[in-house]
């Protein structure tokens, strides 16, 4: 028994040799170069990560432009157009809805359409990108067509006058502001839209 | 932490993917199954790895738990086994040139036989011959116990020593 036993683990060495001989089918090059894909470019690994999308340089104009916007929904709806009472009575009776799908793909559309205008104003991005920063409620205060009331802002006089382009695109962003008012899609769904719909921007200098 | 210079990811890669996709067809009903369950496992161990900052490369055994998982949510339809049984050891390996001791019809016969392991005998012996792994490492993949592994492997080696008594004696 001591020997069958003995026998048998010479013949297991000698067989797993044998097995270790068979060489596993090489992997299909159009799989291999798949793979080595997955680990060279993160861009090609999550085309529908929504934060992928977001940081694409093509789109930097239009997530500047739908941040800007919903910071300034921020702050006309809790903050500036509300009396402070009113505030802490809608805060307090809020109700959260999900709007319906064709809600917020209308108004994700007219929202990128004035985005794209404000960014279309310029002739490179980088233009348009530090004018998005630039922007602040005090400059905006100084625009005579704004509908937000003038004595609720923080007006700072210093100040220098906003240039007729910057007044121009400024208007613009007002159209924004108030299509987001309307209720204002989420980034994501602007991010998706965005990319949908709208061309990239020229980089014309 | 930096992330990995992909040089090294592609080197592991290279290193091991045709084991991976032995295994990822062994578990798998069709070869586009294979490819996609591979490409998927690679994708998530990278991104966790990645997400992670792990300084060093994952250990390769993750990939075989990857692909085992996957495998298993694409669904085991009911004539996979037979499939597998027709294909499995013909084109899973390559056949051999003429730098090995043994010749084409005791090739044919140790194919053979590997195609009459059960399932789990035979995801055992990949394992551990292929894929390189310890029967400890074996075991955390399928999820039981070491002595199941050790009990298995042994037992498909008898089995093939069975089939196989007198083809590659010296």
């Amino acid at each position: 028994m001591k020997e069958n036993h003995a026998n048998n683990d010479f013949s297991f060495r000698e067989l797993e040799e044998q097995l270790q001989k068979l060489k596993p089918a090489a992997t299909p090059p159009e799989l291999s170069a798949k793979l080595l894909q997955v680990v060279s470019s993160e861009r090609s690994l999550y085309p529908y990560s929504l934060k992928k999308l977001f940081f694409r340089p093509s789109f930097i104009p239009w997530a500047a432009a739908a941040l800007l916007a919903l910071a300034f929904i921020g702050g006309h709806k809790l903050w500036v157009s509300s009396p402070r009472e009113q505030i802490a009575e809608t805060v307090s009776t809020i109700e959260f809805s999900l709007p319906s799908l064709q809600d917020i793909k209308g108004q994700a559309i007219e929202v990128l359409k004035v985005s794209r205008l404000i960014a279309s104003s310029y002739a490179n991005q980088d233009a348009a990108i530090s004018f998005f920063k630039s922007i602040n409620k005090e400059q905006f205060a100084q625009l005579p067509s704004t509908k937000l009331p003038p004595t609720t802002w923080s007006v700072a006089p210093e100040l220098p006058p906003l240039s007729p382009k910057q007044e121009a695109a400024l208007r613009k962003a007002d159209l924004v502001v108030e299509a987001l008012a309307a209720g204002a899609p989420t980034i994501p769904t602007l991010a998706l839209a965005s990319t949908t719909f709208l061309p990239k921007t020229k980089n014309v200098e | 932490m930096k992330n990995l210079p992909s040089d090294k990811w592609r080197e592991w890669i290279v290193e091991n993917q045709d084991k991976w996709y032995l295994y990822a067809r062994q578990q798998s009903r069709s070869e586009a199954d294979a490819q996609d369950i591979l490409q998927e496992s690679v994708l998530a161990i990278w991104h966790q790895t990645t997400s992670s900052r792990s300084p060093e490369l994952p250990h390769t055994g993750a990939v075989f738990t990857a692909i085992r998982y996957r495998a298993m949510n694409f669904g085991r339809a009911s004539d996979r086994r037979q499939r597998r049984q027709e294909e499995y050891s013909f084109l899973l390996w390559e056949q051999q040139t003429d730098e090995n001791r043994y010749g084409a019809d005791e090739q044919k016969l140790l194919l053979e036989a590997l195609r009459g392991l059960p399932e789990a005998q035979a995801e055992t012996v990949t394992l551990k011959i292929w894929g390189g792994l310890t029967f400890q490492e074996i075991a955390n993949i399928c999820d039981c116990s070491i002595n199941t592994i050790t009990a298995r492997y042994r037992q498909a080696l008898l089995k093939l020593q069975k089939e196989l008594k007198g083809t590659f004696s010296q």
